[in-house]
């Protein structure tokens, strides 16, 4: 017998101790399903367009009347519709306007903040929106997707006023550098859903293909191959601007390494130290003292100091649960999802949250039906 | 839904076929831990079923997730926690189960990838351009892996040498 005989006999009897667990199909299937659903809760995240930079000037053009909230704590001021679960009126909290959102069923429709007659969010034929730092252009992409062109959008006319062709390249959804100088196209062959089923068999051509950065004024768009991960088929995998424009970034899905970052031209990079980390959309605070991090799983999501590490969980009580923190309203002030109920029927509302002593919460729209997750996606325009 | 129950029920035919023998490649990867074993499996089955539709060779994938798995979590680890194992039997136990705990133990001692190239060559009978091919390197990687991992659990495991030494004597007689 030679040693290596020897040596296979030998595993052989060790591997004899081993014992199969019962259920092993089973739990492995609902752990791919635990996955996906992880998956699809970082890429749901990443629709929030929550990292455009600029001065809101246009609302203070419109001569109208806003149902304030006076608080007197938060920088700027506080404008909300909390007696409809999808707005009518304009919300906004500090720097933060919530100036889009497209409302789904079993398809999505989208409406834009404009202050064209009466103003207010007025629907569109649109398959994506998303609105310049300055808040008066709109790109938007026409309702079925992937689309050809972009369109850009004048708030206050509430009309096209130009269209940008791309060529080949197929987009599935449109971000405005924080400079309001570019756009980032995320493109795909195929177009997942916003509110894909994580659960159900994905499509397989529903993957991205890469990205296009579009110069604004010139109009030239230069493509770049970023295939999405495989695992990530049938679920959306949008690409974001990091906090100062230099960088893109997507989610992984991965705990330890939340986001991961692009050069312009789909070179993977280190991503900024702090802002690399988080795995909320709101990320790293103005100030960039604090980071929103957390709540993946069902527990609540907290905020870090980034100085001392110190963290602060985010649950206000009263059975009010927060589960997603979208962006930051200035440095103390969280807009987020708020839950009420159980976990497969709950009611949800944007909601905004001081993160410092007892957490008041400020209510933002009003709460949707009972349902397993909020049924509509906001696009929230931040100023510096 | 039709496909995805279709794909369901293939995916669980195959976990019911190849199970049994993926928990002792699970089992000795883990060196021998029977809960990280069970965790290796289920987590490898999960990425196995993501991506099920796409996947040619179930086997073989699968037997790459465990691997890369396997070093993934050695690696967030910094170094494996070996199960705790049980006291040397006294002299009078067989020397089967004596090896066997000795072996145990050399393994949780060798490089995880020395582990895996050991089982996937040794104990999966894997050749060297399979066992280079799941673990992404080279041919050339896996012969000396391969020899020093050897080496290593002769050294950690002198039982084997007079093993070897009584099976080449009872050989010789045998001729």
């Amino acid at each position: 017998m030679s040693t290596e005989e020897l040596v296979k006999d030998a595993l052989g009897a060790v591997a004899d101790q081993a014992r199969l667990p019962a259920g092993v199909a089973q739990a492995a299937w609902r752990q791919r399903t635990r996955m996906r659903i992880r998956r699809a809760a970082t890429t749901a995240a990443a629709l929030v367009a929550a990292v455009t930079v600029g001065v809101i000037t246009v609302p203070s053009l419109v001569a109208r009347e806003n149902p304030e909230v006076a608080t007197g704590r938060i920088a700027g001021d506080i404008a909300a519709d909390p007696g409809r679960s999808t707005p009518v009126e304009r919300v906004a909290a500090g720097r933060v306007t919530l100036t889009a959102y497209a409302s789904c069923e079993h398809n999505c429709s989208w409406y834009l903040l404009t202050y064209a007659g009466t103003g207010g969010y007025t629907h569109g034929r649109w398959g994506w929106v998303d609105v310049a730092p300055s808040g008066r252009t709109a790109a938007v992409l026409e309702e079925t997707l992937p689309a050809r062109r972009i369109g850009l959008v004048d708030t206050t006319a509430a009309s096209v006023r130009r269209w940008i062709y791309l060529g080949r390249a197929a987009a599935g959804s449109v971000a405005w550098s924080p400079d309001g100088k570019r756009l980032l196209v995320t493109t795909y062959d195929r177009v997942p859903g916003i509110f894909a089923d994580p659960a159900a068999e994905p499509d397989a051509r529903q993957v991205r293909t890469g990205f296009a950065i579009v110069d604004v004024e010139s109009g030239k768009a230069a493509f770049h191959a970023l295939p999405g991960a495989r695992d990530s088929a049938g679920l959306r995998n949008d690409l974001s601007w990091s906090r100062d424009g230099s960088l893109i970034w997507e989610w992984t899905g991965a705990r330890q390494q939340p986001r991961k970052y692009y050069d312009l031209t789909g070179h993977s990079r280190t991503g900024p130290a702090e802002e690399s980390l988080s795995d909320q959309t709101a990320g790293l605070s103005p100030d960039g003292r604090r980071l929103a991090m957390g709540g993946r799983l069902g527990s609540a999501p907290f905020v870090t100091d980034v100085a001392s590490g110190e963290t602060t969980l985010l649950a206000p009580g009263g059975g009010l649960a927060i589960t997603q923190l979208l962006a930051w309203a200035d440095d103390t002030h969280l807009i987020a999802w708020a839950r009420y109920g159980a976990n497969d029927k709950s009611h949800y509302r944007l909601v905004l949250v001081d993160v410092t002593g007892k957490q008041k919460v400020t209510s933002l729209t009003g709460w949707t039906g009972a349902l397993s997750r909020p049924n509509w996606l906001p696009v929230l325009t931040t100023g510096p | 839904m039709i496909r995805d129950s279709a794909g369901r029920r293939a995916f669980d035919e195959f976990v019911a076929a190849r199970s049994p023998a993926f928990i002792r490649l699970a089992y000795l990867l883990t060196a021998g831990d029977q809960h990280a074993a069970e965790d290796l499996l289920q987590a490898s089955l999960a990425k196995t079923a993501l991506k099920w539709h796409k996947i040619e060779d179930p086997e073989a994938y699968l037997r790459q997730v465990m691997y890369r798995q396997q070093i993934s979590w050695w690696r967030r680890r910094r170094e494996y926690a070996v199960a705790e194992l049980p006291e040397r039997p006294a002299a009078d136990t067989t020397h089967d189960v004596e090896l066997k705990i000795v072996i145990q133990d050399a393994l949780g001692k060798l490089t995880s990838k020395q582990r895996a190239v050991l089982v996937l060559r040794y104990f999966e009978d894997l050749s060297e351009s399979t066992v280079a091919a799941t673990l992404g390197c080279s041919i050339g990687t896996v012969r000396s892996t391969a020899h020093r991992a050897l080496a290593r659990l002769l050294r950690l495991c002198p039982e084997l040498h007079d093993l070897y030494a009584r099976s080449t004597a009872t050989h010789g007689k045998e001729r």
